[in-house]
């Protein structure tokens, strides 16, 4: 125990930079980062059914464990989530890239503002945005689900599209990042190289792509790595205009944990499969890294 | 001296700040009730209400609007740690077992209560079928009725009585185009006739009108959300068999019940598209735009339909009762009604006692009615000014009908699951046998579980 006296000593002496004083700030930050991915993890063995405090904290061992890794339900939500997360991810980077690229023989002048306008998706609150993809999805008065409905007769949010319509909006919302990795890095390369993919673009072929990607490999695996973070975590959009639905067609593992910890209460087995995802997760995104690092 | 120095600072700060905390919470300060619920009408009507008990006791309201399910977690998470955040809860009919056994609340029978106010309101006062579905619980008055929602028929008076609609649905169905009111119920072969009928495309002609736009028969609000388990429990009991048996398992695959999803799915065709994604409020934005002509709906919305700012139907719909099966004639209204929840925590049960018997006296129910509240006073409901309010028959009417389940600590599981089958069969991913045998096999397991 440390008393004001003694610390004041320490001062003094001069070992108090070197005594645990110093651990106190480093520590509270590893406290306040760490701390929920422990009280998670610790969650996870407790009951933790809110809806019955009378079992609250007994300890339930591996049985969460147990019943996420044999439900067919997670299993599902799983699936959905690496699909979606796929599609959004290589949409983004498509969409994206060809934005940022296209920019890139833009005058500046010109080139900021139509980017400044393609980055608002990004940086629109994402229940906002979603809000915004409801209206429009729409079959009455949204102007696209309308166009849709009239022409096909069918709704962008039923059984056929809501999938592919999440995708859709998913990448509305990502693909930016990706514009704006690719034109701040065509922007950073040297001048003789720009002006090259300038001037010669409409003639560059797959070589030159290929030196570009390796130039900027860092660059790529970070943007791979944070989208597919982004993709992944979709939440906002899916509870907003599907709440997981119809069925379970747009039910990803962030819904489903939504769905056990805050209809059913069942904090601990939610806990559970948010370790097991966060798990998946980090090992497909620890190989994606050895991948770019070895290419 | 430097270290002295910003230790004295430090501890003055720290004294500062406990001398603030002290006398923010020096009994000077208004007592203030924060209360939890959902954001509708009769909670919006309760916070202008509440200004009138201000103003007679100095007490503070503080209202706390949700939308339904969060509303529902709020109040969760605040019972589960403790925290007394809501003195109030606004807690809907079928989790009060739950909150109740788990020793969340203060009943109003407790006897810390016994003086507070000089003659309190009794739980008898209460609409009988409204009690006994939110008062009563273990032997206890767990709590006090915040809102009697009920379900009803909404439908366009005005396309209804149209004689150019009249003389066509003669021709094409052979029998004369049924007004419904209060005391008379369509059937369900009148409903999807009519829903049939009513459904109109673009250019087509309606009470007269050449239509820009398509119209529908009826809404329907199959989301993957509490409003379809509530829309179809109509259904269940009118058509079907019911949810549960008298020993209270659920006893939801039965040929009764599928019968009830059949002709529920049957009116898919006649309502606006996006019936999958839509709720309450849908139903009530398409009623209000008039873009159908009917629909089962909340009897604690229709104050919204006569807001000329944002309604189109203004004088224009009439209320009747929920259809009822041409054989089995059975008439039902789902409940859906709040009570008031004291919550354990609270550090002013007694305060929060004391506003909620000021709520249910008659004079403040019927002020509460008269803004778009939902009252289950009995002593107001033959009240000329109660019964002028153009939906309020319907209302009575619909209270002596009610349908609930069971308030026992699995309820809203057993909801949570109907919600999710209902949403697969209304999506085609099952068939509504499928969906019923599923909903039948998970229930079964839930009420087996400890």
């Amino acid at each position: 125990m440390i008393n004001l006296r003694s610390a004041h000593r320490l001062l003094q002496s001069g070992r108090l930079h070197h005594s645990a004083a110093i651990w106190l700030g480093p520590a509270a930050l590893v406290l306040v980062w760490a701390g929920p991915i422990v009280l998670i993890v610790a969650g996870s063995f407790f009951r933790l059914n809110v809806a019955d405090p009378h079992a609250l904290f007994q300890l339930n061992e591996l049985s969460h464990y147990r019943r996420v890794i044999s439900s067919g339900e997670f299993w599902g939500a799983v699936l959905r989530t690496f699909q979606m997360t796929l599609l959004v991810v290589a949409g983004s980077i498509a969409i994206g890239s060809l934005a940022g690229w296209g920019l890139l023989g833009v005058h500046r002048r010109i080139a900021r503002p139509i980017l400044g306008a393609f980055l608002v998706p990004l940086f629109l609150p994402p229940v906002v945005s979603a809000l915004i993809w409801y209206f429009q999805s729409n079959p009455q008065y949204g102007p696209v689900g309308h166009g849709l409905y009239a022409s096909t007769g069918r709704t962008l949010l039923g059984p056929d599209l809501a999938f592919a319509s999440i995708c859709i909006f998913e990448v509305w919302r990502i693909s930016p990042f990706f514009a704006l990795l690719v034109f701040l890095g065509g922007r950073s390369f040297e001048r003789s190289l720009r002006d090259t993919v300038v001037i010669y673009r409409p003639k560059l072929g797959f070589g030159f792509l290929g030196l570009l990607i390796r130039k900027h490999k860092p660059m790529i695996g970070l943007g791979l790595f944070l989208g597919i973070a982004m993709a992944a975590r979709a939440f906002e959009s899916i509870f907003v205009t599907t709440g997981g639905g119809p069925g379970t067609l747009t039910e990803t593992l962030p819904m489903l944990v939504h769905r056990t910890a805050f209809q059913r209460f069942e904090l601990g087995y939610a806990a559970a499969q948010s370790v097991i995802y966060d798990v998946i997760l980090v090992v497909v995104l620890g190989q994606l890294c050895r991948v770019v690092a070895k290419s | 001296m430097k270290a002295r120095n910003a230790i004295v600072v430090l501890v003055g700060l720290v004294a500062v700040a406990i001398v603030v905390l002290v006398v923010s919470r020096t009994p000077s300060q208004p007592v203030v009730i924060d209360i939890v619920g959902e954001a509708l009408p009769p909670l919006e009507a309760l916070g202008r209400l509440a200004e009138e008990y201000t103003a007679e006791t100095g007490v503070e309201i503080r209202i706390h609007p949700f939308e339904f399910e969060t509303a529902l977690q709020r109040a969760q998470l605040d019972f589960t740690s403790g925290a007394g955040d809501y003195d109030l809860v606004m807690a809907i009919f079928y989790n009060q077992g739950r909150y109740f056994e788990a020793g969340n609340i203060i009943p109003f029978d407790d006897s810390r209560f016994d003086g507070q106010v000089p003659e309190p309101v009794s739980g008898d006062s209460f609409y009988p079928a409204v009690r006994a579905a939110t008062m009563d619980y273990g032997g206890s008055l767990v709590a006090y009725p915040f809102s009697a929602q009920t379900m009803f028929l909404w439908y366009r008076k005005d396309l209804f009585e149209h004689p150019g609609e009249r003389s066509a649905f003669l021709e094409r169905y052979g029998y004369d185009l049924p007004v419904p009111d209060p005391q008379t119920s369509l059937t369900w072969g009148e409903y999807r006739d009519l829903a049939e009928f009513f459904t109109r495309g673009a250019g087509e002609d309606l009470a007269g009108a050449t239509l820009a736009a398509a119209r529908y028969g009826t809404a329907l609000q199959m989301k993957r959300h509490p409003a379809s388990f509530y829309e179809f429990t109509n259904f269940v009991y009118s058509i079907g068999d019911g949810f549960f048996n008298e020993s209270g398992r659920p006893t939801v695959d039965t040929p009764g019940n599928r019968r009830a999803l059949d002709y529920y799915l049957s009116l898919r065709e006649f309502a606006p598209p996006g019936y999958l994604q839509a709720t309450w409020d849908d139903a009530l934005a398409q009623m209000q735009q008039g873009t159908v002509a009917m629909t089962i709906m909340w009897s604690d919305a229709p104050s919204e339909l006569y807001k000329a700012e944002s309604s189109s139907v203004v004088d224009k719909v009439g209320y009747a009762l929920v259809p009822v099966d041409a054989t089995k004639r059975r008439q039902v209204s789902v409940f859906g009604g709040w009570g008031f929840m004291i919550n354990a925590d609270s550090d002013i049960p007694e305060e929060c006692y004391k506003f909620v018997q000021w709520v249910s006296r008659p004079r403040q129910q019927l002020a509460w009615a008269k803004d778009g509240g939902l009252p289950a006073a009995a002593s107001i409901f033959d009240d000329p000014e109660y019964i002028q309010i153009p939906y309020m028959p319907a209302q009575n009417e619909a209270l002596k009908h009610l349908v609930t389940w069971p308030r026992d600590p699995k309820a809203e599981q057993f909801v949570n699951l109907g919600i999710e089958y209902l949403s697969l069969a209304a999506s085609d991913q099952l068939t509504a046998a499928e969906a019923l045998t599923e909903l039948q096999r998970k229930a079964s397991a839930l009420y087996d579980e400890e």
